[in-house]
């Protein structure tokens, strides 16, 4: 149990409007400086839960219970309480890099505005930006800033995606399925860096179908099955002796691949 | 080590593939999308190819089958240059070598049924289904775990998984010598990788086959190939046995590679380089 949670749920239900259950009293919380991974097959309600906590949830969906964020109760939150909170205090890093992105503007435009909105000076906000892009590793960062989203390989759109998500110091990011679609390389990069922010106190819920990421950087992990969390615990304990079916099947096949033997 | 006597059953000697890129004002460029790769693939052996996005897997594979021309080099089947055969020879020679795709779904015809799938290698597309081809269909979905009650699916109709085994039986209906699959298991759910490669390696050593995967998977490399090749902007980079290259590669980029595999055990994989 973390010690200071920034983020606590409580009996968090989303139904849809024509009355289907999306997500079903879920109940957690995320440390300060957390990463929490949330595993679950596709259709296990993974997404709605982080577009709930930002208050993007399907339009007309009843999202009820709790969502405390520090003072602030996200599930009563209008809309002036969020555009207070979005990408200032909650962030978000989608799966998709190239639909994250607007085609027609350069990445440097699209990256120096967030800091602007925010009221820095242009000049400043150049030289963070390109401080963030180097702490993503991302080569020569004045001349990315000329450069437009479709010039760039899919993992660097990616790592500059995350270094716009979190220019605003956000205290939490919801980060989906954000390394998916990369090579292995640039993977290892991206999770490196998602260990140095939450070193640095940045709290993560990090959703992805991938124990092997699961186990390189999340501290816990919860279990999403039909909308209902089935299992959540520390992340070596849960790799050790999963209890729910879903978590056995995904780490028995993965097992398998890597040669180890399978848990009975 | 035994002599091996015959050639290779696919070989690739000195394959440099090299594509015009149109550039705006009229004048092209040249890019240079392989240099000089050798690799060869005998009978029964297991040969992966891994590589990183823009690594030239794909480019490899078009070219292995003559869907893209190289700019340099041969390459042979059975001693024999695919360049320089008639179109007839071609027919013969790519039904020994099939071929599993990526992506399950936009591999199939959207308009045919499993029966009509899996036998058109067989007809070509617009033989008649007689009773014994319709047998010969069902015994090849038989082996990837199909049954009589998914002959008359259509591909939107099957799972990622089961059109992914729909793929294979077509590729195995020809009774090829050798199966080349181009990211086979990436387009699937993680807890299906595993079923699909265990039916890879079960058929691979049932029949005996060839079998040249490409994969920017480490561990799925590992898991169905005794050899390894690692590829990258364009260059073979090394290759030689799997477990001889995974315990100690030649190569900085490959201990790159290899530092970057994660693994669900706690106590290895990359996580002492993350945390």
């Amino acid at each position: 149990m973390p010690v200071e949670p920034l983020l606590e749920v409580r009996n968090l239900s989303l139904h849809r409007k024509d009355g289907a259950r999306v997500l079903c009293e879920l109940n957690f919380e995320v440390g300060r400086g957390e990463i929490l991974g949330v595993v679950g097959q596709s259709g296990s309600g993974k997404s709605q839960l982080l577009l709930s906590l930002l208050g993007l949830q399907m339009r007309g969906a009843l999202l009820s219970g709790s969502a405390r964020f520090g003072a602030q109760e996200l599930v009563a939150a209008d809309e002036s309480a969020w555009r207070g909170l979005r990408g200032r205090q909650i962030a978000m890093l989608f799966q998709d890099p190239l639909l994250s992105w607007n085609p027609y503007l350069r990445i440097g435009r699209q990256l120096v505005e967030v800091l602007q909105e925010q009221g820095m000076k242009a000049g400043d906000a150049r030289e963070r930006v390109i401080g963030a892009l180097a702490d993503v590793e991302l080569a020569e960062p004045e001349r990315l800033l000329q450069q437009y989203p479709h010039e760039l390989s899919g993992g660097m759109r990616q790592r500059a995606l995350l270094a716009m998500a979190v220019l605003g110091s956000p205290r939490l990011l919801l980060a989906d399925e954000p390394t998916t679609a990369l090579d292995p390389t640039t993977q290892l990069r991206v999770l490196q860096r998602l260990r140095a922010l939450s070193a640095q106190g940045m709290s993560i819920l990090l959703v992805t179908h991938d124990l092997g990421v699961v186990a390189a950087v999340a501290d816990r992990v919860l279990v999403l099955e039909h909308g209902v969390i089935v299992e959540q615990g520390e992340t070596t304990q849960l790799l050790r002796s999963p209890v729910s079916a879903y978590a056995r099947t995904l780490l028995n096949a993965a097992r398998e691949l890597e040669g180890l033997s399978c848990l009975s | 080590m035994s002599v091996v006597i015959a050639p290779p059953l696919l070989e690739a000697r000195d394959l440099a593939v090299q594509v015009h890129t149109a550039q705006r004002w009229g004048k092209g460029a040249q890019r240079q999308l392989l240099h000089s790769v050798n690799l060869s693939v005998h009978c029964g052996q297991t040969l992966a190819v891994v590589g990183e996005s823009g690594a030239g897997k794909s480019t490899l594979v078009r070219s292995l089958l003559r869907l893209q021309r190289p700019s340099q080099g041969q390459v042979l089947i059975d001693g024999h240059d695919l360049a320089i055969l008639s179109a007839a020879e071609l027919r013969a020679q790519r039904r020994r070598i099939q071929i599993v795709f990526q992506d399950p779904i936009a591999s199939l015809n959207p308009a045919l049924d499993v029966l009509q799938i899996v036998t058109d290698p067989l007809r070509s597309g617009i033989g008649a289904i007689g009773p014994a081809l319709r047998e010969q269909a069902l015994a090849q979905l038989r082996t990837v775990g199909l049954s009589a009650e998914h002959l008359s699916r259509r591909a939107s109709e099957l799972s990622g998984g089961q059109a992914q085994r729909v793929a294979i039986a077509r590729a195995l209906i020809t009774e090829p010598d050798m199966l080349i699959c181009d990211e086979p298991v990436s387009a699937l759910d993680l807890a299906l990788r595993a079923q699909v490669l265990r039916l890879l390696m079960d058929l691979q050593r049932q029949r005996s086959l060839a079998l040249l995967l490409v994969t920017h998977d480490l561990h799925a490399a590992r898991f169905l190939c005794a050899r390894t090749l690692v590829l990258r902007q364009g260059e073979v980079v090394e290759q030689g046995a799997t477990e001889a290259l995974f315990a100690q590669p030649a190569a900085a980029y490959t201990r790159e590679l290899l530092g970057s595999m994660l693994s669900v055990d706690p106590a290895r994989g990359a996580t002492g380089s993350i945390s």
